[in-house]
């Protein structure tokens, strides 16, 4: 737990003795948790007894019950989530693990992420909670408004919400009523009736009153129970004549009862006492020692001791007796009997006191509202990377908001963090102008870390609108920070990684992006190293790195997991770079778990766009190479209908030349001309990284149209750019069409060469399905050039006498034989290994200890090669196999 | 700036004008109070009627003057 939480909002309150019970609202709360609603709405104004009814309530249930006493600052949705894992945790250590993880050092991550993990993670109780939110009408947060509806919809059969409210909240509260999923208690039920009046005096308040004395008491205050509670306090020791005369005179005036009241019961009280009351009811929260600092004496807890007794609405935060607070009414009339000038000095005296007893955050709150600017400033800035850590920012830019724009213009620290908070918020535009302001300033102060933030943001903005520049300003940015400040030199770090992948050779952006990670990863920054890490596996991929990148991948998969060992959300994004890797190693299963995983990650995190659909692309692929065609044009479909052609259009146009690259495989030649013809991509133009796939879409198009001239041209420039940037991983595609090519216009010997290139480097980092996926004229080419790699283009052949890839192109389908196989599902290289022991003669269990797999897992595989080859018994499965030439690979 | 008319029902003394952000506060028969003057924004106006919810004071009407 973050150690900013305070206990005290977490404690559920007891009632005072002498409560009166009110048995019917006990019964209606009572009647809705038995039969199953999962939420409670208490809503009145203040002073109608809403939190005390629902502690009664407590007291008397044998169930867990966890408690939040919300304040403005929970507007927060980082703070708002952070007390409520908190609580959560109070009824079951376990829960909200995953999520408290999922929001550290995340001021970027959706919220709605954290609700479904949050809610996942609530499933899993059996045993039935409830949960109060008390005063949620502080909540005006929409995106916490939001998450609470979530929580709503998807009412978890284990959890009872309570919500305790001045004013119905923003929820869609109609369909809960039509549903009858609620139980209601309003100001009309919560009102005292003539009975429960009388009972309030006679025996909470030990005060004899005639019936009709009574009768005036309730019609004068409606029963509104701090009403009568502030006439009890008034008339409290008189004689049976003088309250006769009160209520005579209370009744038959005008004025606002708790205005009239309070001044009674005020009036009443000591000087010494009055000046305790109205100093610390400038707090939100006080106890002996901060009152006795507010107020120059030493006898604060005798004081609160003599409040207790009086009754006087003061509410104990915790069960040893440390904090307090008035009742809010209370509190506020309070407030008014403080001059102004008063009230400042008290506040500052708070802001010292907090600041200096370990409550940084409370102490910013009352220096910004005693407009102790430099005091507050001075705090902000020892709290700020903390506050950026956890991804509190709005809690922090709600505090620079408050600081006049004189002072935030003069202090460049200050201004610093205030561009990166309206930056992270989404005010991208604002953060931009913001810069532009601050940048003056910055001459004039000579700040080398203020300095070195603003560059980091701007490099990340630069990034962001394809500034050339960006990585001259990530350079810059990264000098002036040096080893100062941790976080931001990763922020600075990752931007330069981004842009040197654009400009510069993959090895540089990857070894940028490894610094990140050891940045990240020494600081205990896990956002940052999982977001580093997703970046250097997906660099790995296009530069050829496959063997370290799967390492990396399985590595962080079985780092970062959650207490159950699966792998946390963000670390789940993993899986994406992890299947198109065993997607280009043909194992085609894995990578379809991998993907499908890794894109319903990508999704629940929000950052679907961000991978530029290279998830969707290759499931597409694998889907398409498994036999199952219809699904991979479907996921293109959707996944392209998903994209915003005008906000991300270099994403679509990749996912249209996907279509189009699986039209071409399906030997829609027409379709795929047309597309290359109307497209925007010219072969003169200059390659980039996103627009590489497009372009080999194009030259696979002109191959097959018999234009080989223009195709070479088009791979040329492909493979020219590729290996300047060091795109090994890409080149293995390129080298393959382009020995095709070759080979068609004539040029056995470049085409040979070519292929050999391709091989050397498949060999060694393991690349099966690019060659696979090509067509069959690879395989004649493979067979020319057998003696470079014997070995792996054996098993290559392998693979292509079992493929199920049907290509059906007009210019394959008189050439080869090897399309009509008889295997209608391919086997996984698990399969074939399982295969290749049963012809050995071994049985089930010495399978298992074997390939170090539970016999259950061999029944399993042996299951599936039995369905695939249709067979019924392992002498006819060896057999089948053989004929098929199944086992020569692997012998 | 906008000015405005809010009436609430109870007299309130006039030394909590600074609950209601300086609006002006004028005891009218019947036991209302009204509350006038001018309101910076739409912010500010919800501000006073979250107080007049807080202290707990019946709001009657909220009128907008030209």
């Amino acid at each position: 737990m973050s150690n900013a939480l305070l206990k005290t909002k977490l404690y559920i309150p007891k009632p005072r003795s002498g409560f009166i019970q009110r048995s019917k609202l006990l019964e209606l709360l009572d009647e809705g948790l038995q039969s199953g609603k999962p939420f409670s709405l208490i809503a009145a104004p203040a002073g109608y007894g809403k939190t005390t009814l629902v502690s009664n309530w407590f007291e008397q249930l044998d169930c867990n019950q966890a408690w939040i006493s919300l304040d403005e600052q929970d507007n927060d949705p980082v703070k708002f989530f952070s007390y409520l894992i908190a609580a959560l945790q109070k009824v079951d250590i376990n829960m909200g693990q995953e999520a408290a993880r999922m929001l550290s050092g995340s001021g970027m991550l959706p919220i709605q992420a954290i609700v479904f993990t949050l809610l996942n993670e609530i499933l899993t109780i059996s045993k039935r909670f409830i949960l109060v939110l008390d005063d949620f009408h502080m909540i005006k947060n929409k995106s916490i408004l939001q998450a609470v509806q979530t929580l709503l919809d998807h009412h978890p059969p284990c959890l009872h919400l309570v919500m305790i409210t001045r004013e119905d909240p923003a929820l869609s509260l109609p369909r809960l009523r039509v549903r009858n999923q609620m139980t209601e208690i309003r100001m009309d039920d919560l009102r005292f009736d003539l009975a429960e009046t009388g009972n309030f005096f006679s025996t909470s308040a030990s005060i004899k009153l005639k019936d009709e004395e009574i009768a005036a008491l309730e019609a004068r205050t409606e029963g509104w129970i701090a009403g009568l509670q502030l006439a009890a306090l008034s008339i409290k020791g008189w004689a049976p004549e003088q309250v006769s005369e009160f209520i005579k005179s209370f009744s038959g005036n005008h004025r606002y009862i708790i205005d009239y009241l309070m001044e009674e019961v005020i009036e009443r009280t000591d000087p010494e006492m009055r000046v305790f009351l109205t100093r610390t009811a400038v707090v939100d929260r006080f106890n002996a020692e901060l009152g006795d600092t507010l107020t120059d004496q030493c006898n604060a807890s005798e004081i609160i001791n003599q409040l207790e007794q009086a009754n006087l609405f003061l509410i104990p935060l915790d069960n040893e007796c440390r904090w307090y607070r008035y009742h809010h009414l209370f509190a506020e009339f309070l407030r008014t009997e403080l001059p102004k000038s008063e009230r400042i000095a008290i506040q500052q005296r708070a802001a010292h006191w907090f600041t200096n007893n370990g409550f940084p955050e409370e102490g910013i709150k009352y220096a910004l509202a005693a407009r102790a600017y430099d005091f507050a400033g001075d705090v902000l800035k020892t709290l700020a990377t903390r506050v950026f850590q956890r991804g509190e920012v709005v809690t922090l830019l709600d505090w620079l908001n408050l600081l006049p724009d004189e002072f935030v213009d003069t202090n460049s620290e200050i201004a610093s963090y205030k561009a990166w908070s309206l930056f992270l918020l989404g005010k991208s535009e604002e953060a931009a102008n913001f810069l532009q302001r601050t940048e003056q300033i910055l001459l004039l102060n000579n700040d080398p870390l203020a300095e070195g933030r603003l560059l980091a943001l701007r490099g990340w903005i630069a990034n962001y609108r394809e500034d050339p520049q960006t990585k001259e300003i990530a350079l810059m940015a990264i000098e002036k920070l040096g080893d100062q400040d941790p976080f931001f030199r990763e922020i600075a770090l990752m931007s330069l990684g981004h842009a040197q992948r654009k400009s510069d050779p993959m090895p540089e952006s990857t070894v940028t992006l490894y610094m990140v990670y050891d940045t990240a990863r020494n600081a205990g920054h896990m956002f940052t190293c999982l977001a580093a890490l997703l970046d250097i596996t997906m660099n790995l991929v296009i530069q050829g790195g496959r063997r370290e990148s799967i390492e990396l991948c399985n590595q962080a998969l079985n780092q970062y997991v959650d207490s159950q060992g699966k792998p946390l959300p963000m670390a789940k994004l993993l899986y994406i770079p992890l299947g198109i890797l065993q997607y280009e190693g043909n194992n085609l299963e894995e990578a379809r778990y991998s993907l499908e995983q890794g894109i319903r990650a990508s999704q629940s995190v929000g950052l679907n766009r961000i991978l530029g659909g290279d998830a969707e692309q290759t499931l597409a692929l694998v889907y398409y190479a498994s036999g199952d065609i219809p699904k991979a044009w479907d996921l293109l479909q959707k996944a392209k209908a998903n994209t915003d052609s005008k906000a991300f259009p270099i994403i679509w146009d990749r996912f249209k030349a996907f279509e189009v690259h699986l039209m071409l495989k399906k030997g829609d030649l027409a379709g795929a001309m047309a597309w290359a013809q109307s497209s925007n991509l010219n072969p003169e133009d200059n390659i980039t990284s996103f627009k590489e796939i497009p372009y080999m879409v194009i030259a696979r198009t002109l191959y097959r149209a018999g234009q080989y001239e223009k195709a070479w041209e088009i791979l040329n420039n492909i493979r020219q750019f590729d290996q300047e940037r060091g795109r090994y991983g890409r080149l293995v595609y390129v080298n393959i069409v382009s020995s095709l090519v070759l080979q068609a216009m004539g040029h056995q010997q470049e085409a040979l060469e070519s292929m050999k290139e391709a091989l050397n480097f498949a060999a060694a980092e393991g690349y099966v399905r690019p060659f696979l996926s090509e067509g069959s004229e690879v395989k004649e080419l493979l067979l020319a050039v057998e003696s470079v790699r014997p070995e792996f283009i054996t098993s290559l052949l392998g693979h292509f006498t079992h493929q199920s890839e049907k290509l059906r192109t007009p210019l394959t389908s008189s050439t080869s034989s090897l399309r009509d196989s008889q295997m209608i599902e391919t086997l996984s290289l698990r399969e074939l290994e399982v295969l290749s022991l049963l012809a050995t003669g071994l049985s089930n269990e010495e399978i298992g200890v074997k390939l170090f797999i539970s016999l259950g897992t061999v029944k399993w595989h042996v299951k599936n090669i039995f369905g695939k080859l249709g067979v019924a018994s392992r002498t006819q499965a060896v057999a089948h196999a053989q004929q098929l030439g199944l086992l020569k690979d692997l012998f | 700036m906008e000015y405005y008319e809010i009436i609430i029902q109870g007299h309130i003394d006039q030394r909590r004008e600074d609950w209601f952000a300086g609006l002006k506060i004028t005891q009218l028969p019947e036991g209302k109070s009204l509350l006038a003057g001018e309101v910076a924004d739409q912010s500010a106006l919800h501000g006073i009627l979250n107080r007049i919810r807080d202290m707990g004071l019946q709001l009657l009407s909220v009128k907008r003057k030209n």
